[in-house]
């Protein structure tokens, strides 16, 4: 069996995803507490929603990445091969 | 507002610190303990008339008070005197209570005897001279209560009555907050107290009268006077107005073992400003318990259970809604109109709670300490016995209202000059 090796590049991307991810449900949180006429406290005292809403896109990305990823894995094999003949 | 659970010298610390202005302010009473400090070398020599179950329970906290001593006792019935003694075995024992009325070393006297026997007890013991606590319901008839109201007003002696409410740390804390306009006006109270049990002791038939003397009417008004009494006050103290029209209805359900007072019984007291107080009591289920449901326009009080709920609590987070509407708006069926109407379901906010999760007290040592304290001093606390009086009567006032089947008005030569009531006597 094949070993799996992360590289230490992934983690950054992925690390960047999520933040990326945690930023953009701050931002949602600002419209929320705009619209929904909530307390700017609430930017700190949400953080905890903030998280979990932010690890949920994060993991929803995650599946459409690899996904994603395995579909084009296999166009490109399919190329190659026929590139190969 | 403090959570915990507070002791008693914590009350008491707390009533000295925050006291004069605050919390006397709607329980005037706890002036009683105003002095307390300066008693301590002072002891009240106590007699005890009828130690039965409840006197032995008021007995219980008389001998760890440093400042009371019973010295006397006086029942017919040999086991109370039995078990009594054995709380206050030095003390002399009485078959006859006015023996022990003429006992000059008593200086109180605590009356625990059944209903039927207050009125000529507590006479007695006024004139007497002696300081008194009567259990409740003060007297069988409303014009007995005012005799006796009048005799101690007369006498200057101290009376107290056992509703101990009134000394209840989470009773005292909540009414200020009612007081203070915390839950809105108070439209509404809805007191109940269930229970499923017959409330007979096992008696021979020749002692049934004296030992199940709560089931018969010549002794008891059954479910108003053993139990509404406490309950109709807490109405009263928190709304400060005294209803002045009661109408119900009683009957016999279940028990029906003999027995000839109401096993089943459900009354409306009507304020002059048209709010009104209900009282329910079966004794043939206790799901519900017991509570007197006070309803504000801002908050809801249980005071029993020891919560208040306030109508709107606080909104959940903005994200929170936000998501929340998102998903409505995605999963939520369309309406083809709008609603005309929703029902109002039951709130289900947690609430919070007054004074701590398990209170320990229910203000029986209180009470029965301030009557000490009250007759050291010899100083009658404010309002504590008007109080009692008009829980008094307007539980026997209840009990005539479903005795009658009609609409009871509170009669004017029984008001005394309390709150929204004048006295006016009947002229002759
Ligand atoms: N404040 C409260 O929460 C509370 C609770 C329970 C009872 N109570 C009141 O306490 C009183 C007593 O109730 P209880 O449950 O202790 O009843 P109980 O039957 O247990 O005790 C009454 C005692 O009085 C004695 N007695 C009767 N006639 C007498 C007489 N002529 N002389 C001397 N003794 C006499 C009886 O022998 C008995 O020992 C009632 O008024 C009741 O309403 C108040």
């Amino acid at each position: 069996m094949k070993d799996i090796v992360i590289t230490k590049r992934r983690i950054k991307v992925e690390l960047y995803i999520f933040l990326a991810c945690v930023a953009a449900m701050e931002l949602l949180n600002v419209y929320a507490i705009v619209v929904e006429d909530g307390k700017w406290s609430e930017l700190f005292m949400s953080l905890g929603y903030v998280c979990v809403a932010a690890a949920v896109v994060y993991v929803t990305l995650a599946v459409v990445r690899l996904a994603v990823g395995l579909v084009w894995h296999r166009f490109a094999k399919g190329r190659n091969k026929k590139k190969a003949s | 507002m403090e959570k915990a659970s507070i002791s008693r010298r914590k009350f008491l610390k707390n009533l000295g610190l925050a006291g004069a202005g605050v919390l006397m302010a709607s329980s005037p009473w706890l002036s009683a303990f105003a002095e307390s400090d300066k008693t301590s070398r002072y002891k009240v020599k106590i007699g005890i008339i009828g130690p039965g179950s409840r006197g032995q329970f008021l007995m219980s906290f008389l001998t760890k008070n440093p400042k009371a001593d019973i010295v006397a006792l006086c029942d017919i019935y040999q086991p109370s005197i039995d078990e009594a003694l054995k709380l206050a075995p030095k003390a002399r024992v009485y078959r006859d209570y006015r023996a022990l009325l003429d006992d000059p070393n008593v200086d109180a006297v605590v009356i625990t005897t059944p209903l039927d026997r207050h009125y000529e007890m507590a006479m007695a013991a006024l004139d007497a001279g002696k300081d008194l606590f009567c259990e409740k319901t003060l007297c069988y008839t409303l014009a007995q209560c005012y005799e006796v109201y009048q005799k101690h007003i007369s006498t200057g002696r101290i009376l107290f009555v056992g509703q101990q409410r009134l000394f209840d740390p989470r009773y005292i804390t909540v009414m200020k907050m009612i007081h203070d306009g915390t839950f809105g006006s108070i439209n509404a109270i809805r007191a109940y107290w269930y229970r499923n049990n017959n409330w007979r002791r096992e008696a021979p038939p020749e002692l049934d009268e004296l030992r199940n003397w709560r089931l018969y009417k010549q002794h008891s008004k059954g479910l108003m006077t053993e139990l509404a009494c406490h309950q109709l006050q807490t109405g009263t103290w928190a709304l400060r107005q005294i209803p002045n029209k009661v109408m119900g209805h009683g009957a016999i359900t279940y028990w029906k073992d003999g027995r000839t007072v109401y096993d089943n019984i459900s009354c409306i007291y009507v304020f002059d400003s048209g709010v009104k107080m209900t009282y329910d009591s079966v004794i043939s289920n206790k799901f519900y318990g017991l509570e007197e449901k006070i309803l504000g326009s801002k908050g809801t009080v249980e005071p029993e259970k020891g919560k208040y709920y306030f109508e709107e609590t606080e909104p959940a987070a903005a994200f929170v809604r936000l998501i929340n509407d998102i998903e409505h708006d995605i999963f939520d069926a369309v309406p083809f109109a709008g609603t005309s109407w929703e029902p109002e379901s039951a709130n289900e906010n947690k609430g919070e709670y007054i004074l701590g999760k398990s209170p320990k007290e229910d203000g029986t040592s209180l009470m029965l300490e301030a009557f000490v304290e009250a007759v050291i001093s010899q100083k009658q606390p404010e309002r504590v016995t008007e109080e009692a009086y008009y829980s008094s009567a307007l539980s026997l006032l209840g009990h005539q209202a479903l005795e009658e089947e009609r609409v009871v008005t509170f009669p004017d030569e029984y008001k005394l000059n309390y709150l929204n009531h004048v006295h006016n006597p009947i002229l002759k």
